[in-house]
């Protein structure tokens, strides 16, 4: 039997020599074309064969690996082979097709513009940071009492005003749902059994002023993140935001500190932990413990800091960051899958960060491990420097 | 291999926002791992006045590996032959990680001011560097006249 001309219902599918081994082109499913490739190694023998396609057809069949190599194993020759392929893509690719028309177009009853232009109007237009082209997600940005912004995430269903606006505070804390807020549930309870005559009070501003007070309640917590994104120089988060209560900052040669604060009481002593090569901070480690008692609530959690290491934290400037980077002296990146700089220099001169896998890597060229354990020395100083295998050293390589 | 392109573009944007003195480098064409660099000849050797240009090629393994550097503009120098290939220690065993191009080619240039005979690939012009300097670079200025300017 010859391949080639069973393939009429394929007709974008071209053999790529006389052998008739090797067919590419599309396949076409709905108004959908997929690059595809097939080859065997005997024309004869469909189970034998091997199928390329693109990323969109792979993600598409990510979870049918397994009924198209039995199917393979079953179809007598390329042409059944490629009908049932494509009934799998047909199933697969259908529900995708109704989710695209469901999220291009939705018609809305026409009270949810109304509704929620009256809403916006009584927001205030000018907090109005971005509106979605549906109408359906807004961003409103706030100001608290010392005209810090705070952005608040409005995400309105297509049933709204029958149905709440869901509104998200990027928050450290949760607000519990108190009186007001339980009063605003049953308000829109209610409002589901209304008729749209009705008038409607708005639920957003309620929420909103909510927000703003939650937010206020945290003055001292952002008070202290703003005194270090003003005074320090800060390397993660990377976009510091007053919403990630946590700090890293940089102080003298690639060495840097971890503050992550107590939100409840932002001025306590918070939990730190120091990055860096070992003889410059362990001094510092030590002098934490010895004078932790010193710590004063009264004051900011960086002066408190400053006082009891006797260091001042320096400011962020392009040659603070280019002298005495947080990068890898490898591959000159902060962060490698995640992950900062983890082994330091211990030469104190050198003090230079690595990361675990760039440096695994590196002395690999140069001498074997002992017993999980490597030793060589650092590129920079040449000063005796270890490091253990990564975990997921061996999952990297594959790929 | 991502981790080498990132460290490229790294080197990159270093090359471009803070050049070292009298050398340029930047990928050949959209190829990040395929440079092209330029070093003037400095002042006081007998390439003054010269551009001198070179391909580097930069492994999978960079930085682990050190990058392939040969010189494309004839230049008359007892550790550069006549393909254009150097003989650098730092190029070879002496490589290390903590080395950039724009370290590579600070090298080299001074490499130009002050070549080592003692490690030659041309064994004739290091005798004669060696022997009799003044004519070596009577030599070396002719080829920067003919080869290196315009």
């Amino acid at each position: 039997m010859n391949n080639f001309s069973n393939l009429k219902l394929f007709p974008l599918l071209i053999p790529e020599d006389q052998t008739l081994t090797k067919f590419s082109g599309f396949i076409q499913i709905y108004n959908k074309s997929f690059n595809f490739r097939i080859s065997m190694k005997n024309p004869q023998k469909i189970s034998t064969a091997k199928i390329q396609c693109n990323k969109e057809l792979e993600n598409l069949l990510i979870d049918s690996k397994e009924i198209i190599s039995k199917r393979l194993k079953e179809s007598e020759n390329l042409n059944s082979f490629l009908l049932e392929f494509s009934q799998i893509i047909q199933q697969k690719i259908e529900p995708v097709l109704r989710n695209e028309i469901n999220t291009s177009f939705q018609p809305k009853n026409p009270i949810y513009f109304q509704f929620l232009f009256d809403e916006i109007n009584e927001i205030g237009w000018e907090k109005i940071q971005l509106i979605d082209e549906n109408l359906s997600k807004i961003q409103i940005n706030l100001k608290d009492s010392k005209n810090r912004t705070i952005p608040i995430f409005a995400q309105i269903p297509p049933e709204f005003p029958f149905a709440k606006p869901i509104i998200e505070a990027p928050f450290p804390v949760s607000f519990e749902n108190d009186e007001e807020m339980e009063e605003e549930n049953q308000q829109n309870t209610r409002n589901e059994k209304i008729t749209k005559n009705q008038n409607y009070k708005g639920s957003f501003q309620k929420v909103i002023n909510k927000i703003t007070r939650e937010f206020d309640k945290y003055q001292d917590l952002w008070d202290n993140l703003d005194d270090f994104d003003s005074n320090t120089c800060v390397i993660e988060p990377e976009n510091p935001t007053l919403l990630e209560p946590s700090r890293k900052i940089l102080f003298g040669k690639h060495c840097s500190i971890q503050i992550v604060f107590n939100i409840k009481f932002p001025r306590s002593v918070p939990s730190i932990k120091f990055f860096g090569s070992d003889p410059i901070i362990l001094p510092l480690k030590e002098l934490l413990k010895k004078d932790i008692n010193k710590w004063d609530p009264k004051n900011l959690v960086r002066k408190n800091l400053e006082e009891i290491l006797k260091i001042e934290f320096p400011k962020k400037t392009s040659s603070s960051l280019n002298d005495f980077g947080p990068e890898c002296g490898i591959c000159f990146g902060y962060q490698n899958d995640g992950k900062s700089p983890d082994i330091f220099c211990s030469n104190i001169q050198c003090a230079r960060p690595f990361h675990n896998s760039c440096l695994y890597l590196y002395l690999k060229f140069q001498s074997s491990d002992e017993f999980g354990t490597i030793y060589g020395k650092c590129p920079y100083c040449s000063h005796e420097i270890q490091t253990t295998k990564p975990i997921d050293f061996q999952e990297k390589k594959q790929d | 291999m991502a981790n080498t392109a990132k460290r490229l573009q790294k080197e990159l944007k270093e090359m471009t926002s803070d050049p070292p003195a009298n050398c340029s480098a930047g990928p050949a064409g959209e190829d990040i791992y395929k440079w092209v660099a330029t070093i003037m000849g400095p002042e006081g050797s007998p390439y003054q006045g010269g551009v001198f240009y070179l391909d580097i090629e930069f492994p999978s393994q960079y930085p682990f590996k050190p990058p392939r550097i040969t010189f494309r503009t004839k230049i008359y120098h007892c550790n550069i032959n006549s393909q254009g290939q150097i003989c650098l220690d730092i190029l070879k065993d002496n490589w290390s990680p903590a080395l950039t191009i724009s370290k590579v080619l600070l090298s080299l240039s001074s490499l130009l001011t002050e070549p080592n005979p003692k490690d030659p690939l041309v064994g004739s012009i290091a005798q004669q560097y060696i022997r009799d300097k003044s004519k070596h670079d009577r030599t070396a200025a002719e080829w920067t006249q003919k080869y290196a300017i315009n």
